[in-house]
């Protein structure tokens, strides 16, 4: 494997990847929301970069929207996208967690959320995981029929339906559905023999940093829109201490 | 005689100073060290835990440059500070961030480290924010000299001389640091990482034992310098001068974001200060040994601040405020009459309350709290928890905005539609990601504008909440406004904290950064207060703190308010 392009702490990667949100134009309280997210992929051992930057990138090239709108359905909330594009990840992640937050402990398991054409479902799943929450199960249909899902549970761990961290077999928009499961069935044999990621891992990544890998200057990139550029006289007059010290 | 609590916690917290009274900035920037900052917490907890302290190397050269690495054994672990130092050209030697070059640069490195380490980190250490750290580090930082006294202290040594006490009280260090980093900063190690140790789990811990181990360093340092120049004929520093001398910082507006970003943080700050002095205040008598250890501090205090000299006009006007309110507090506690009252502490707080200058109010509450360790130490505890900003979705608009009318009037009062109540704004250089100040109307940058504006951010959600007829949830308001999760988040959050918010508007004309740098400090333990603008300061850290081999021997509560040290060489 490749050396990474940089290794974060995960305050890094939260400073980075929230400036780099609000570098594409999301208000800063989704963008911290979407730092949430990052350091929980982090914390599973992956890169984020890889698995959020084209979800800023679809944002930035305006090939999905924060405009959207959730109506009830019986035992379905359903949000879509009140355009002709795609549903930002970068929305309805925290859309979901709010959804989550507000359902009332013993209010009704049956019912479900589902969001229409989310351009990464992944990162919904992320914003759910970081919401540390309980056990959820978030799964979602690719266009070749491929069901995918992610199932999150206490203490940070969580599984996924496939066993690779290889992006590329799980990008692409899908509706994706985000249903209460019982605790239980993290050790069920249906999931089983799915790939793993246990909360002590996050023990192991503060010993170790985060790699980030290719996708780095991505955003970066991003990242450097929050930043002024220098002058003369922002040099002198807008910041502490003098431009030579001595005493 | 036993002190006597005679009301109970309860009813000490409902007598504690108010938010609207404490928070304030202009308060905020008369603070002064107590008890509870967090050098004063860390000092307390070496003596007590008799932490070893060992020189593990000195591989420096006859002029001061090589590196060398200073190790402290806790009752688990060990830290080890490892220092670069180098020759540097004196027109490249600034306190800012844009510096590229310093005098010594440093880590505080987590265990021992190797040969590969010191290696690794000799590549990037001296590089600073260019250079890469990993989790085996827990701080980075650096320092300039302060070249008139080092030079100073090393040619008196150097022929067998003190140096000068009176030039070294007008300096107080040899050297400065100019940033130190931790949590997570350029790779470094998360503060999660450490954050349940007990050694580490105090606010500001590692970064503090960091200056306190670099200072030891400098006073080597000196010493080693000037016996190569002066061999046999030179001499070490006088014990009392090397307490004397503290550790030099030049803080500038990094520090202030801190405080809005971690505001639950703060409040827990504020909270353990001020419920500290809720329990001085309601003891109804004092014992003869409390009695005698306030008399004693408030005489060093008065000391001190004669010797506080700055040529910052505001501050000295201040500091000539600060002593006069001394001599009344000195003469009050004089007359026996006052003595013979219950509730003596609460007395001398209302005293200075009803006639002190905002810094001699809070120097008085320093005071209070000084005698009284065993009554108010364990809040030290407690002044590092901290969470989250969390959005509650499932509350009502009706809900937040009575929220916003019961706790955040402060910033509802400020009109804000006056362009001059917003003229400032905070926001990173491109030029190493400095922080800097803005005129919103001069400069360019606005619309990079850190999210600091708590005030201006309240007004324009009270504002959007008006203008919406319908009662509908916060969940489904930010859903379409999500510009206001953030702050709606912070309302939602705070109002369990009241210390938490700075009661001020921070974009104001008229606001003065130098405030929040000064509250931050204090509660850091830092003195020597020396304003350089209303941008940045220069203060002092560990000054009158014994050395490693000393601290261990004597009561690490004897160092508030230093002052010069009475020497023969004088």
């Amino acid at each position: 494997m490749s050396s990474p392009e940089i290794v974060l702490s995960f305050n890094e990667v939260m400073f980075y990847f929230s400036r780099a949100a609000v570098g594409v134009g999301l208000p800063y309280g989704l963008a911290e929301e979407f730092g949430r997210s990052s350091i929980w992929i982090a914390a599973g051992g992956l890169d984020p970069a890889a698995f959020t930057s084209s979800g800023l990138k679809s944002h930035d090239d305006a090939q999905s929207s924060l405009s959207a709108s959730q109506t009830e359905n019986g035992r379905e909330t359903v949000l879509t996208c009140s355009g002709e594009k795609k549903l930002s990840s970068l929305l309805a992640g925290p859309t979901v967690c709010d959804w989550i937050s507000a359902k009332d402990t013993d209010s009704n398991k049956n019912q479900y959320f589902s969001a229409k054409n989310v351009d990464h479902p992944f990162l919904l799943a992320a914003a759910v995981g970081s919401l540390n929450s309980g056990s959820w199960e978030i799964s979602w249909q690719d266009s070749r029929g491929t069901l995918y899902a992610v199932l999150t549970a206490d203490h940070g761990n969580w599984k996924t339906s496939w066993d690779t961290a290889d992006m590329s077999l799980i990008s692409g928009a899908a509706d994706v559905t985000i249903r209460s499961v019982e605790r239980s069935l993290f050790n069920a044999n249906k999931w089983n023999v799915k790939k793993s990621y246990s909360g002590i891992n996050r023990e192991r990544v503060l010993e170790t940093g985060v790699q980030i890998y290719e996708t780095w200057p991505i955003i970066h990139s991003f990242f450097t829109r929050c930043l002024v550029p220098s002058t003369e006289e922002s040099r002198k007059s807008g910041a502490g201490a003098g431009i030579v010290d001595t005493d | 005689m036993k002190d006597n609590i005679t009301k109970s916690n309860q009813v000490v917290l409902t007598e504690m100073r108010s938010p609207e009274k404490v928070m304030r900035l202009s308060r905020m920037g008369s603070s002064f060290q107590t008890r509870l900052s967090f050098m004063r917490s860390l000092t307390r907890r070496i003596t007590k835990e008799k932490w070893k302290f060992e020189k593990i190397r000195f591989d420096i050269d006859k002029d001061g440059y090589g590196v060398s690495v200073y190790a402290v054994h806790t009752l688990e672990r060990t830290y080890s500070l490892v220092t670069f130092t180098n020759a540097i050209d004196p027109k490249m030697r600034t306190d800012r961030v844009v510096a590229e070059v310093w005098d010594a640069t440093f880590n505080l490195f987590d265990g021992v480290p190797t040969e590969a380490d010191i290696k690794r980190l000799s590549a990037n250490t001296p590089k600073q924010e260019s250079g890469r750290f990993s989790p085996s580090e827990l701080v980075m930082g650096r320092a300039n000299k302060s070249l008139r006294l080092f030079e100073h202290v090393t040619s008196s040594l150097s022929q067998g001389k003190q140096p000068d006490v009176d030039l070294l009280a007008s300096v107080s260090y040899l050297m400065r640091t100019t940033a130190v980093y931790g949590s997570g900063k350029f790779g470094c190690a998360d503060r999660e990482k450490i954050a349940k140790r007990p050694e580490t789990r105090g606010a500001f811990q590692v970064e503090l034992l960091t200056v306190y181990l670099f200072r030891w360093f400098t006073i080597e340092l000196v010493e080693h310098v000037a016996k190569m120049r002066g061999g046999r004929k030179a001499v070490s520093l006088n014990p009392e001068i090397s307490k004397y001398l503290g550790i030099g910082n030049a803080t500038g507006l990094g520090m202030a974001p801190f405080l809005i970003k971690h505001p639950v943080l703060i409040h827990n700050w504020v909270l353990a200060r001020e419920t500290a002095l809720s329990r001085v205040i309601a003891l109804e008598s004092y014992t003869p040994e409390t009695l005698s250890f306030f008399s004693k501090y408030l005489l060093r205090a008065i000391q001190h601040i004669a010797e506080w000299n700055v040529e910052d006009k505001i501050q000295t006007a201040r500091i000539l405020k600060t002593r006069e309110d001394l001599k009344l507090l000195a003469n009050w506690f004089a007359d026996e009459e006052n003595l013979k009252q219950p509730f003596l502490w609460e007395r001398i707080l209302r005293f200075a309350e009803s006639n002190f200058s905002l810094e001699g109010q809070e120097l008085t509450i320093s005071l209070l709290l000084e005698p009284h360790g065993e009554l108010v130490d364990d809040l030290a505890d407690d002044m590092q928890t901290s969470t989250e900003t969390e959005l509650d979705p499932s509350m009502s608009l009706t809900q937040l905005n009575d929220l916003l009318q019961k706790s955040f009037s402060w910033a509802l009062e400020i009109d804000f539609e006056d362009p001059e109540k917003q003229r400032r704004f905070w926001y990173y250089s491109e030029e190493k990601l400095e922080p800097r100040f803005g005129d919103r109307y001069v400069d360019p940058g606005a619309e990079q504008e850190m999210p600091l504006a708590v005030g201006r951010d309240v007004y324009l959600l009270s504002k959007k909440i008006k203008s919406i007829s319908a009662d509908i949830s916060v969940g489904a308001f930010v859903q379409k406004y999500p510009e206001f999760r953030h702050i709606i988040g912070r309302v939602q959050t705070v109002v369990r904290f009241p210390y938490a918010e700075i009661r001020d508007n921070i974009l104001d004309a008229e606001m003065r950064p130098i405030d929040m740098l000064r509250f931050k400090l204090a509660f850091f333990g830092a003195s020597n207060f020396d304003p350089k603008s209303e941008l940045w300061t220069r203060i002092t850290l560990f000054q009158g703190v014994p050395l490693p081999d000393k601290l261990l021997e004597q009561d690490s509560e004897e160092w508030a308010f230093p002052v010069i040290p009475a020497l023969e060489v004088r």
